[in-house]
C-alpha cells in the first residue's frame, strides 16, 4: 500500500502527515502527532478512551481511518488548554476529585467539551448521556458527573 | 465533631497525580518510546490442557524484521512465578495448563510483524484431560492440573462448641449462595517496556507491585536484585489484576536477547484472557440464632476456583473463612473450605480478597434471619455487631477501633433522610461488611525514606505503587502533619525500585495503612534532629515542642518559635540533615494450621450500605436507585478520596451484584470484551450517599485504616437483599440477571 498525504487541524495547527490510508486514527495521532493523551482501551469502540473531537463531535479514534480525517479538526486533550491555561473542564474535574487512574479522563474531558460546546447548561440526564460512551471502572461517575456540573455553572 | 486535632488530614487535597492526568501529560506504558525499540508479543496455547508435541517458529523466523523468538529452553534463570506459590512457567516447559499459557515470545520492528510472526508460529498438541469443575477436580480419577492432587488448599477455623450451640439454638437458617467468575476490567490492559542500561534491566510496568516484579523478573534471569530495576509508569486501573507478572518476565527477556528496548501491550482480548480473575464460590450456610435474635452458631463450607494456577489463590482462601461470619460477635464457628486447581482461567486477587463473595452469603443469611425473627434488619445487626472488646473466632480480641455500629447508624439516620416510601416492586435492602487491612496472618511489611531539603521542602520515597486510588497523595499527607509542614512542601517518588524502599503490593488496602505508618515512623526520625536543634536555638525541652502549620513553637508558650525555613537554616549552620528511613510490619501472628487461631490482621475497617432498587417485573430489570454507604476509616486522610473509593466501590458492586459475568466453555473466555462483559456505565449510575465514620485508636497513621476494598463489599449484599425485599423471594446466585429475576417472578 502507498503512503498518502493527509491535511487536517491538529488543535488549531495545520499538519501534514504522510501515513497510510488505512492507518487507524488512534495510532496516527499517538505515534505521528506525539498526541498520547488518545489512549486505547478496546480497539473497538466500547471504552471511549481514545475519544478525539472531530470538527467538534466526539468520536472513537480506534474506529476512524486516517483517510477520513482529510480537512477536518481534531481536538486532543493537549490541545484543551490555551497557552498554559487549563480549560475550565480540566481545573473543574482537578478540583471535584474526578480523576483516579486517568486512563478514562482524556476520553471524558473531551466528551464533556463537546457536550459543553453545544449545550453550555445541560441537565443531569444530558451529561450521563453525553459521557455514557466513556467507560471508567475507578471513580464510580459520580464525581466526574460533578466536574462538569462545575464547569457548566449549573 | 473531628476526633483528633489535625492540621493536613481529614481535609480535601489536589491529588498529587491530577495535573498531570488531565493535561494529558502523564505517561502510561504504552506511551513510551525509546531509540531502536522492538515491539513483542507472545504466543499463547489455545486448549486448556495439553503437552506439546511440536512447536515450530522457523518460519516466524524467517520474517524480515522479526529479531528473536524464545521459547523456555531460553530462560536462563527459573521458570516458574507466582506471588505465593511459584506454579506458573513464564514459557511453558512441561505441559499447558490454561488457554492462554505463554508457550513462546516475540520481537520484531513493528506490532505489524510481531502478529504477522505470531500467524506464521505451528503447534501441535497431545491434549490432555481438561479439568474444569471443582467435581472435575476432586474425582479421585481425573487428570491432575499440578502434582498429585487438584486440592489446591484445604482450611478449617473452628471456635466454641458449635454443634451443642445449634442444638440450643430457636431460629436456623440455612442457604447455598454461588457467585461467579468476575474480570477487574481495568481500562488499560497491561503493558510495559524493558531495556538494558548500564548492565540493569529496566523494566517500566503498569503495576501494583514493582518490587514483587523485581524479584520475579531477577530470578527469570538469573540475576541480583539490584540489576534489575522495575519502574511502576502511571497504572491505569488494577483492583487486584495487575498484581501478577504480566509482561515484565517476557519482556525483560526480549531486551536481554536483543539487547534493545522492547514495548509489549496487550490487546483487550489478551488483557481479559490471561490476567487474573475473581474466584467463583459457592458458600453453605447454616446460622443460628436465639428468639431475641442473638446470634450463637455459624457453620459454613465453601468451595472455590482457582483455575490453573494460585496467584492470590492462598490469601483468598484463608481471608475468605476468616470472614465468614461477618462482622458479628460470633460464639461458635465452624468454617471448612476447599479451594482445586482446574484448566479454568486463573483466579487471583479482584479488590476483596474473597470478602466480597463471603458477604453475599453472611448478608443474605443475615437478611433471612431478620426475616425468621421478624426484626428490624439493621437492629439486628446492631445486637449481633462487632465492638471493643469483641473475641473473633480467631481468639483475636478487638481494640478500641471498631466503628461498625456507627456505620450502621449513620446509614439508617441517612435513609431517613433520604429513601422513597417503597412502592410495589421496590425494596430496601441492609449489607454490611468487615475487612482486615493488610495480608492475613504474614509478615508484609513496607518502607519509607524522608529527606527535608534546605528550603523546607520534602521529599519522599515510598515503595508503594499510586495506580490512581491516591497513595502517593495518602503518604504526603500524612509526612506533612507528622513534620508540621504543608501538603505541597511534599514531593512523592513511588514505585520505582532503584529509588525507592520495598513498599509491598497496593492491595489488601494494605498501603494507607502500612505504607503510612513507615512514612510516618520515618518523619519521627528526621523530625528527632529537627526538634534537637530547634530545641537547642529555642532553649526549650525537645518534647515540649509542637510542629505545625510550617513552624516549631514550645506548647507551654507558643511565642517561643521559629519558621521551618529558619529551623533549617539552623541546621544548615550546624552541619545536620534532617534524613529518615521507616519501615513498618503490622502486629499479625501466623494463623494455626489446624484451627486457624491466631491474630490475622492488626486493623479491621467496617462499612454498611443500604440500597433501594425497583425491579421491572416484565423485563426482570433491577434498577439500583439509591445507595447509602457509611465506612468506618478510622480517620480520613483525605475526604474527598474517600468518597471517590466509596462512589468507585459502590458501582463496581452494581455490577457484581446486577449484570457482570465471565461466561467460560472449556476454559476458553467467551466475553473478553467490552461489548460482552458489561460494566457499568453513566447512565447506570444511582444516586450515591457516601458518609465517613471515624473512630478511636491509633494503630493506623493518626488512626487511619484501609477504605479501596471496604468501598466495594457491603453494596453487594446490599443490592440483593434490596430485590429480595422488593420480590419476596430469595436469590441464591450473583449476578441478578433479568432472565433469572424473571424466573423468580414467574415461579
Amino acid at each position: 500500500m502507498d503512503k498518502i498525504k493527509i491535511s487536517f487541524i491538529l488543535n488549531d495547527k495545520p499538519v501534514t502527515v504522510e501515513t497510510y490510508p488505512n492507518k487507524r486514527v488512534v495510532d496516527l495521532l499517538r505515534e505521528d502527532c506525539e498526541c498520547t493523551s488518545v489512549k486505547e482501551g478496546c480497539s473497538e469502540g466500547e471504552c471511549g478512551a481514545c475519544t478525539v473531537l472531530v470538527n467538534g463531535t466526539p468520536v472513537t479514534s480506534c474506529l476512524m481511518l486516517a483517510g477520513q480525517i482529510e480537512g477536518d479538526s481534531i481536538l486532543t486533550l493537549e490541545g484543551l488548554s490555551k497557552d498554559g491555561e487549563l480549560d475550565k473542564l480540566q481545573t473543574s474535574f482537578v478540583e471535584a476529585g474526578a480523576v483516579q487512574c486517568g486512563y478514562c479522563t482524556p476520553g471524558m474531558v473531551l466528551s464533556a467539551k463537546a457536550l459543553l460546546m453545544k449545550n453550555p447548561h445541560p441537565t443531569h440526564e444530558e451529561i450521563r448521556r453525553a459521557l455514557s460512551g466513556n467507560l471508567c471502572r475507578c471513580t464510580g461517575y459520580t464525581k466526574i458527573f460533578k466536574a462538569v456540573d462545575m464547569a457548566a455553572g449549573n | 465533631m473531628a476526633l483528633r486535632d489535625l492540621a493536613v488530614l481529614g481535609k480535601a487535597n489536589v491529588k498529587k497525580d491530577a495535573y498531570n492526568k488531565i493535561t494529558g501529560e502523564a505517561k502510561f506504558a504504552a506511551d513510551l518510546k525509546f531509540d531502536h525499540m522492538l515491539y513483542g508479543g507472545v504466543f499463547r496455547s489455545t486448549v486448556p490442557h495439553a503437552t506439546i508435541k511440536r512447536f515450530d517458529a522457523s518460519k516466524a523466523l524467517a520474517l524480515p524484521g522479526v529479531a528473536c523468538v524464545l521459547t523456555s529452553k531460553d530462560i536462563p534463570g527459573g521458570n516458574r512465578i507466582g506471588i505465593i506459590l511459584k506454579d506458573e512457567p513464564v514459557l511453558v516447559d512441561d505441559k499447558i495448563r490454561r488457554v492462554g499459557d505463554a508457550i513462546a515470545i516475540v520481537a520484531a520492528e513493528t506490532q505489524e510483524l510481531v502478529e504477522e510472526a505470531l500467524e506464521l508460529m505451528e503447534v501441535e498438541y497431545d491434549l490432555l484431560e481438561p479439568i474444569l469443575s471443582y467435581e472435575d477436580a476432586m474425582r479421585e480419577d481425573s487428570a491432575k492440573v499440578h502434582g498429585e492432587t487438584n486440592l489446591h488448599m484445604r482450611k478449617h477455623l473452628e471456635s466454641g462448641d458449635v454443634d451443642a450451640a445449634f442444638a440450643q439454638c430457636d431460629v436456623i437458617v440455612e442457604g447455598t449462595y454461588t457467585t461467579n467468575m468476575l474480570s477487574h476490567m481495568f481500562i488499560e490492559p497491561d503493558a510495559g517496556v524493558a531495556r538494558i542500561e548500564d548492565g540493569v534491566i529496566t523494566v517500566y510496568a503498569s503495576t501494583q507491585n514493582a518490587h514483587f516484579d523485581r524479584g520475579e523478573v531477577a530470578r527469570t534471569m538469573g540475576l541480583p536484585n539490584n540489576k534489575v530495576r522495575v519502574v511502576q509508569v502511571t497504572t491505569g486501573g488494577g483492583f487486584g489484576g495487575k498484581l501478577d507478572i504480566s509482561v515484565q518476565c517476557h519482556l525483560a527477556l526480549l531486551a536481554n536477547a536483543t539487547g534493545r528496548p522492547v514495548k509489549m501491550v496487550r490487546s483487550r482480548k489478551e488483557s481479559t484472557d490471561v490476567s487474573a480473575k475473581r474466584h467463583p464460590m459457592t458458600m453453605k450456610a447454616k446460622t443460628g440464632a436465639t428468639k431475641d435474635g442473638k446470634i450463637q452458631a455459624v457453620e459454613v463450607f465453601m468451595t472455590g476456583d482457582t483455575g490453573a494456577y494460585a496467584s492470590y489463590g492462598p490469601a483468598v482462601i484463608v481471608r475468605a473463612v476468616v470472614h465468614c461470619m461477618g462482622p458479628y460477635e460470633v460464639p461458635n464457628v465452624r468454617v471448612d473450605a476447599d479451594f482445586v486447581y482446574t484448566n479454568n482461567p486463573m483466579c487471583g486477587a479482584f479488590r476483596g480478597f474473597g470478602v466480597p463473595q463471603v458477604s453475599v452469603c453472611h448478608e443474605g443469611q443475615m437478611n433471612a434471619l431478620a426475616k425468621a425473627l421478624n426484626m428490624d434488619p439493621i437492629d439486628l445487626r446492631i445486637l449481633n455487631a462487632q465492638r471493643p472488646g469483641t473475641v473473633l473466632a480467631t481468639g483475636q480480641v478487638l481494640d478500641e477501633a471498631v466503628g461498625f455500629i456507627e456505620t450502621l447508624q449513620e446509614a439508617k439516620k441517612k435513609a431517613a433522610e433520604v429513601l422513597d416510601t417503597c412502592k410495589e416492586n421496590q425494596g430496601v435492602g441492609v449489607g454490611c461488611m468487615w475487612y482486615g487491612v493488610g495480608n492475613t496472618g504474614l509478615p508484609n511489611p513496607a518502607a519509607a525514606f524522608v529527606e527535608v531539603l534546605p528550603d523546607a521542602s520534602v521529599n519522599l520515597m515510598v515503595g508503594c505503587a499510586d495506580i490512581g486510588q491516591g497513595s502517593s497523595t495518602v503518604m504526603a499527607a500524612i509526612a506533612a502533619e507528622e513534620l508540621g509542614l504543608s501538603y505541597d512542601d511534599i514531593h512523592v517518588t513511588s514505585a520505582d525500585t532503584m529509588v525507592t524502599p520495598e513498599g509491598g503490593a497496593s492491595s489488601a488496602s494494605r498501603q494507607t495503612f502500612i505504607s503510612g505508618n513507615a512514612t510516618r515512623i520515618a518523619c519521627k526520625q528526621a523530625k528527632e534532629t529537627l526538634a534537637q536543634t530547634a530545641a537547642n536555638f529555642l532553649n526549650v525541652p525537645k518534647e515540649d515542642l509542637i510542629f505545625r502549620n510550617r513552624m516549631v513553637y514550645s506548647s507551654k508558650d507558643p511565642a517561643i518559635k521559629l519558621t521551618y525555613p529558619e529551623l533549617m537554616a539552623e541546621m544548615k549552620k550546624w552541619g545536620k540533615l534532617a534524613v529518615g528511613a521507616g519501615a513498618y510490619n503490622p502486629k499479625t501472628t501466623y494463623l494455626d494450621a489446624k484451627t486457624m487461631a491466631g491474630i490475622p490482621y492488626e486493623i479491621y475497617a467496617y462499612g454498611t450500605t443500604i440500597a433501594q432498587v425497583e425491579v421491572d417485573t416484565s423485563t426482570g430489570e433491577v434498577d439500583v436507585q439509591k445507595l447509602i454507604s457509611a465506612h468506618d476509616v478510622g480517620q480520613a486522610v483525605d475526604r474527598e478520596m474517600v468518597e471517590g473509593q466509596i462512589e468507585g466501590g459502590m458501582v463496581m458492586a452494581q455490577g457484581f451484584a446486577v449484570f457482570e459475568k465471565i461466561e467460560h466453555e472449556k476454559g476458553k473466555i467467551k466475553n473478553p470484551i467490552f461489548s460482552k462483559y458489561l460494566i457499568p456505565t453513566a447512565m447506570d449510575v444511582p444516586e450515591i450517599y457516601p458518609i465517613i465514620v471515624e473512630c478511636p485508636g491509633e494503630a493506623g497513621p493518626f488512626g487511619a485504616k484501609g477504605v479501596g476494598e471496604p468501598a466495594l463489599i457491603p453494596g453487594i449484599p446490599a443490592i440483593t437483599n434490596a430485590v429480595e425485599n422488593a420480590l419476596g423471594q430469595r436469590f441464591f446466585e450473583l449476578p441478578l440477571m433479568p432472565t433469572e429475576v424473571m424466573k423468580k417472578i414467574r415461579g
